[in-house]
C-alpha cells in the first residue's frame, strides 16, 4: 500500500497558465541538473504557478511521482517534516526523528518534492532539505520562497515581472499581444467582461496598465478583474496617479513589493465598505474555509449573516478569493492577499475579535466528537479540511493570555483526530504547551495530562507517558475528577503490561472499569474492556482475551459505538485465529475490515489485512498470502509503527510458510503486487471484490458508500439536503458532507449531475436504505481509501 | 559568545532508537546547521558537547545558550520539536587533574 507514481497534492489550477515559456525553459533546463532549485521573488511575482506548472510537466520523468507541500498554513518550524510527510500520504507514528522516518521512505525513491512558500520556515526548510538531499539521491526539490534558503548545492532563479511593452509609440494590438503582462490582462479581462479584447483603442491603455504595475502578475490580475465596470483607461488614471506617488521615494523595500502592495491598496479601496470589512474578516482564516464559517465568524457589526454569501461573491469575483472544491464550495486567499487583509484589521484593532470568533467555530466543529459512531469518517474529513484553521485557533489559545482553558477543550476535542491521521508531534507539542499554561488544580489539567500521555504512547515514549498518565491519574483524584482518572487508569493498563507490571496493569483495568460503569461512561467502558483484551491478545491469551473482546463488543453494539466495535471485531477475529479456529476467523477479519474502509482507519485497515494474510497462508493460499503480506508491511511501513511480538511471530510464520510454497519469481511478483497496491486495491484484494468492484487505476469508475449511494439516489429525486436528512434521520450538515464527497468521487459540480450518475446505474442498483436510517453494514464497494494510488 | 554573566548550560535528551550510523551523523549535522543559522539571526548559542549510549541508543547533547528558547529553537529547527531542554551546571571533581 505504498503512495506510488503521482502528482500528489497539486491543485487544478483554476485560471490559465499564460507565458513564461523563458523562464519555464530556464527552470526545467536548472532542474535537470540541480538537487535543489529555488524560485526566488516577492510574493505575487507567479513562483508558486509557474513551480506548478513545472512540476505537472515534471510527472513523467519521476518514477515516484510529484509531490506538492504547501507551507503557506504551517506556522511551526518543528512541524515541518511531519508536514512533507502528511503531503505524501505518511502519517509516521513511529516517534522516531521524523527526517530519518522520511529519508527512508525516500531514499530509494525518484521523487520531486515541490515546496511552496518556505520563507517563513527558511531555516527549518534549509536544515530538511539539506538531510533530505544527502540521504536521498532520487530527490529532487524545487522550492519556491522569498528568499534563498542558502543551502549549499541550492540553485536560485529569480523570477522576473512579465514583460511589458515599453513607453512610446502606439504598438497595434498584435505587437501588444506579444507581451505576456498584455496576454495576462487581455485573458483575465475576457473571463469578467466577455468579448474584452486588446484593439487599436485601448492597446495603449492596457500597455500603460501593464507598465503601471511593473508586470506583476498578481497586480496585472487585479487590475482586470476592474473591466467589469470601469474602461482600461479610466483603470490607467486612477492607476496612475497612485503610483507617480509611489516612485516618489519612501522606504527602500523592493520595487516589486511596493508595487503590489500599491496594487492591493488600489483594489482594497475600490472596494465598496462591507467588502472591505468582509476582505479583512476572512483574512484570519488559515488556508480555505467554507461559507458556514465565513458567516459565523464574519458576521458582526453592520455585516449580517445574510450578506456574508453576497459579499463572498463579490470578492471572488475581482480574485480576492479563489474559490476552490468541486463540492461544497470553499475559498482561499492568496498568502500576499491575506497579509495585507490583516494588516488593515489590525489598524482597527479588531483582530482579537474575529480570532475569538473563528475559534469559537472550530471548537465547535471540534466539539462535535463523532469518532466513535457512523458520522466518524465525515467529521474526520470535516476537520482534516480545516486543519490549519484548528491550527491557527490553537495557535490563538496558545498566544493569548486568558485562552488556555479554551485551548485545552480544544485540543481534548481534537486528541482522536491527531491520533487517527497521525498528527502525534503536533497533538504532543500542543498539550505540553498547554500544560504549561495552566496552573496547578486547573480542572482541565487532568483530561489535558492523560490525552498527552496516551499520545505519548502511541508514539512509543514509554517513560513519558506513564509519567504523564500517573499525574493524570493523581491530579484528576485531587481535583475529584473521576472521569479523567478512569481514562487515565484505561490508558496506563497498555504501558504497564509492556513495562512487564502485568499485576499493576490487572488493578488499573479493574479500577477503570468499575469507575467508568459508575460514570454511565459506555465509551468508557468499551475502551477499558478493549484495552484488557488485547492486553491478553499481545500476551498470546486467546482464550481471555475473547472474553473480554466479546463484552467489549456488546457494549459497543448497544450504545452504538462503531469504532470500538470494528476494533473488538479484528481482536475476536485475531484470537479466533490463535486458538486454531482459522475458517471461524476469516468472516470477523472481512467484516473489521469493510467497517475500517468506511471509518477511513488506516491502522486498522492494516491490521485486517494482515490478519487475513495469516489465514490466507494457513489455507495454502500462497500468492494471495504473501500479496497481502506485501500489502501489509507497506501500510505498516507508511504509519511508521509495529506489530506487538506475538501477533509479528505470526507475521513472520505466514510468510515463512507462503514463501516455501512458490517460485522465488512468483514470491517476487506477488510481493511487488502487493507493495504497489493503493489502500482501497489492497483491500478489494483482501475481501476478494471483483476486479469490476475493487476501486481501480486513474479513471476507473469512482464507487460511493452504501450511504453514499442512499444519498445520491435521493438528490436524483430532487429533494434538499433537509429533506434527505429528515429520510435518513442524519443531520444536514451529513448530508451535505455526503453530498460533497459524492460530488468529489465523481468529478461533479452540480447536483444535476449527480443525478444523471444515478439515472445511468444499471437496474438492480442497491435500492436506498431509508426505513431505518441506521447505518447498516458497510458494502463490499465502500469509499476509496485516502492513500494515492 | 555570550558574556559570562548570561551564559548558562542545558541538555537536551534525544531518543535515536532505529538510527543508523549515517542517520546519527544526519542528527548531528542537522542540529550543527541550525545552531548556525540561530546565530545568524542573532541568537547566542553553542553546540557544546554530545555524549551518545550506543545502548540505549539515547543521545546527551550540551548546548551553551542566553535562554532555554533558543535551545528549543534550534532542536524545532533541527525537527525535534520534543526535545525536552533541562537546565544544568557543570563541573569538574576537585581532584580531577591527579
Amino acid at each position: 500500500m505504498g503512495a506510488g507514481r503521482s502528482v500528489g497534492g497539486l491543485r487544478g489550477e483554476l485560471t490559465e497558465f499564460v507565458g513564461r515559456r523563458a523562464e519555464l525553459a530556464r527552470i526545467r533546463e536548472a532542474l535537470e541538473g540541480a538537487r535543489l532549485l529555488t524560485l526566488t521573488g516577492p510574493g505575487g511575482i507567479g513562483k508558486t504557478r509557474l513551480a506548478l506548472q513545472v512540476a505537472a510537466g515534471a510527472a513523467r520523468v519521476f518514477d515516484d511521482g510529484v509531490w506538492l507541500t504547501e507551507l503557506g498554513g504551517l506556522r511551526d518550524p518543528g512541524l515541518l517534516v511531519d508536514e512533507v510527510a502528511r503531503s505524501l500520504g505518511l502519517s509516521d507514528r513511529s516517534g522516531r526523528w521524523a527526517v530519518a522516518s522520511l529519508t527512508e521512505y525516500l531514499q530509494a525513491r525518484q521523487v520531486l518534492l515541490v515546496l511552496d512558500g518556505c520563507e517563513h520556515l527558511a531555516d527549518a526548510c534549509a536544515v530538511m532539505t539539506d538531510a533530505l538531499l544527502r540521504g536521498c539521491p532520487g530527490l529532487r526539490m524545487l522550492a519556491t520562497s522569498r528568499h534563498v534558503l542558502g543551502v549549499a548545492g541550492e540553485v536560485t532563479i529569480s523570477v522576473p515581472p512579465m514583460a511589458v511593452p515599453a513607453e512610446g509609440g502606439q504598438a497595434p494590438p498584435e505587437d501588444l499581444l506579444r507581451f505576456e503582462a498584455v496576454r495576462l490582462f487581455a485573458g483575465r479581462g475576457a473571463a469578467v467582461l466577455p468579448g474584452f479584447a486588446v484593439d487599436a483603442a485601448n492597446g495603449a491603455a492596457v500597455a500603460g496598465v501593464c507598465r503601471a504595475v511593473d508586470g506583476i502578475p498578481l497586480a496585472v490580475e487585479l487590475a482586470a478583474v476592474r473591466l467589469r465596470s470601469l474602461s482600461p483607461g479610466q483603470i490607467l488614471d486612477r492607476l496612475g496617479s497612485r503610483f507617480q506617488l509611489l516612485s516618489g521615494g519612501g522606504p527602500a523595500a523592493d520595487p516589486h513589493h511596493r508595487t503590489l502592495q500599491a496594487a492591493l491598496e488600489w483594489s482594497y479601496e475600490l472596494l465598496a465598505d462591507a467588502e472591505q470589512a468582509m476582505w479583512r474578516r476572512v483574512s484570519v482564516f488559515a488556508g480555505s474555509f467554507d461559507l458556514d464559517a465565513a458567516e459565523a465568524v464574519c458576521a458582526v457589526g453592520r455585516v449580517g449573516a445574510g450578506q456574508v454569501a453576497d459579499l463572498v461573491d463579490a470578492l471572488v469575483a475581482k480574485s480576492i478569493l479563489l474559490r476552490e472544491g468541486r463540492g461544497t464550495a470553499r475559498y482561499r486567499l492568496l498568502d500576499t492577499i491575506r497579509e495585507f487583509g490583516l494588516g488593515r484589521l489590525r489598524g482597527r484593532g479588531t483582530e482579537r475579535l474575529l480570532r475569538q470568533r473563528h475559534l469559537t467555530w472550530y471548537a465547535a466543529l471540534a466539539a462535535r466528537q463523532e469518532a466513535f459512531g457512523p458520522g466518524r469518517a465525515a467529521w474526520i474529513a470535516a476537520l482534516d479540511a480545516d486543519h490549519e484553521n484548528l491550527r491557527a485557533a490553537l495557535e490563538f489559545c496558545l498566544s493569548e493570555p486568558g485562552q488556555a482553558t479554551a485551548g485545552a477543550q480544544l485540543a481534548c476535542d481534537l486528541w482522536r483526530y491527531w491520533e487517527t491521521h497521525g498528527h502525534l508531534t503536533e497533538g504532543r507539542r500542543i498539550l505540553t504547551a498547554l500544560l504549561g499554561r495552566l496552573d496547578p488544580g486547573h480542572p482541565q489539567r487532568p483530561r489535558v495530562l492523560w490525552s498527552a500521555g496516551y499520545l505519548a504512547g502511541l508514539h512509543g515514549d514509554i517513560a513519558e507517558a506513564r509519567a504523564l498518565l500517573e499525574a493524570g491519574e493523581a491530579e484528576g483524584r485531587a481535583v475529584g475528577d473521576l472521569r479523567a482518572v478512569a481514562y487515565a487508569l484505561t490508558y496506563i493498563i497498555s504501558i504497564l503490561y509492556y513495562l512487564g507490571e502485568p499485576a499493576r496493569g490487572q488493578a488499573a483495568a479493574d479500577d477503570a472499569l468499575r469507575l467508568h460503569r459508575q460514570a454511565g461512561d459506555q465509551i468508557g467502558v468499551a475502551q477499558a474492556l478493549m484495552a484488557i483484551g488485547y492486553m491478553h491478545l499481545f500476551s498470546g491469551e486467546p482464550q481471555p482475551a475473547t472474553e473480554r473482546l466479546v463484552e467489549c463488543a456488546s457494549v459497543c453494539e448497544s450504545s452504538g459505538n462503531v469504532w470500538y466495535h470494528t476494533y473488538a471485531q479484528w481482536g475476536l477475529a485475531t484470537a479466533r485465529w490463535l486458538l486454531g479456529d482459522r475458517d471461524g476467523a476469516a468472516e470477523p477479519a472481512c467484516a473489521a475490515l469493510r467497517a475500517m474502509r468506511d471509518l477511513d482507519d488506516p491502522i486498522g485497515v492494516a491490521l485486517c489485512v494482515d490478519t487475513l494474510a495469516w489465514i490466507a497462508a494457513g489455507k495454502w493460499q500462497a500468492l494471495r498470502a504473501l500479496t497481502l503480506l506485501s500489502a501489509a508491511d507497506a501500510a505498516w511501513s507508511a504509519i511508521g509503527i509495529g506489530w506487538p511480538n506475538t501477533l509479528y511471530e505470526q507475521h513472520a510464520a505466514a510468510l515463512s510458510t507462503a514463501r516455501a510454497a512458490v517460485s522465488e519469481g512468483a514470491y517476487r511478483e506477488a510481493t511487488v503486487k502487493g507493495a504497489a497496491m493503493s489502500e482501497a486495491e489492497a483491500i478489494a484484494f483482501a475481501l476478494g471484490e471483483s476486479s469490476r468492484s475493487a476501486p481501480g487505476p486513474p479513471g476507473a469508475r469512482p464507487r460511493l458508500t452504501r450511504r453514499e449511494q442512499d444519498v445520491a439516489a435521493l438528490v436524483a429525486r430532487g429533494q434538499s439536503n433537509s429533506q434527505i436528512a429528515a429520510a435518513l434521520v442524519i443531520s444536514a450538515r451529513t448530508v451535505e458532507t455526503h453530498v460533497q464527497h459524492i460530488m468529489d468521487k465523481l468529478g461533479c459540480g452540480t447536483r444535476a449531475q449527480i443525478a444523471a450518475w444515478a439515472a445511468a446505474r444499471p437496474p438492480g442498483a442497491d435500492p436506498p436504505n431509508i426505513r431505518t436510517g441506521i447505518e447498516d453494514s458497510p458494502d463490499a464497494g465502500g469509499a476509496v481509501g485516502r492513500h494515492r494510488g | 559568545m555570550a558574556d559570562d554573566t548570561d551564559r548558562h548550560l542545558f541538555l537536551v535528551e534525544h531518543d535515536l532508537r532505529g538510527l543508523s550510523p549515517w542517520q546519527l551523523d544526519a542528527v548531528h549535522r542537522a542540529l550543527g546547521e541550525a545552531v548556525r543559522r540561530e546565530n545568524r539571526r542573532g541568537g547566542r548559542i553553542r553546540y557544546v558537547q554530545r555524549i551518545y549510549a550506543p545502548d540505549e541508543q539515547r543521545c546527551l547533547c550540551l548546548f551553551e545558550a542566553a535562554s532555554p528558547d533558543l535551545v528549543r529553537n534550534v532542536n524545532d529547527l533541527a525537527q525535534f520539536p520534543l526535545a525536552r531542554v533541562m537546565a544544568v551546571l557543570s563541573s569538574v571533581p576537585d581532584d580531577a587533574a591527579t
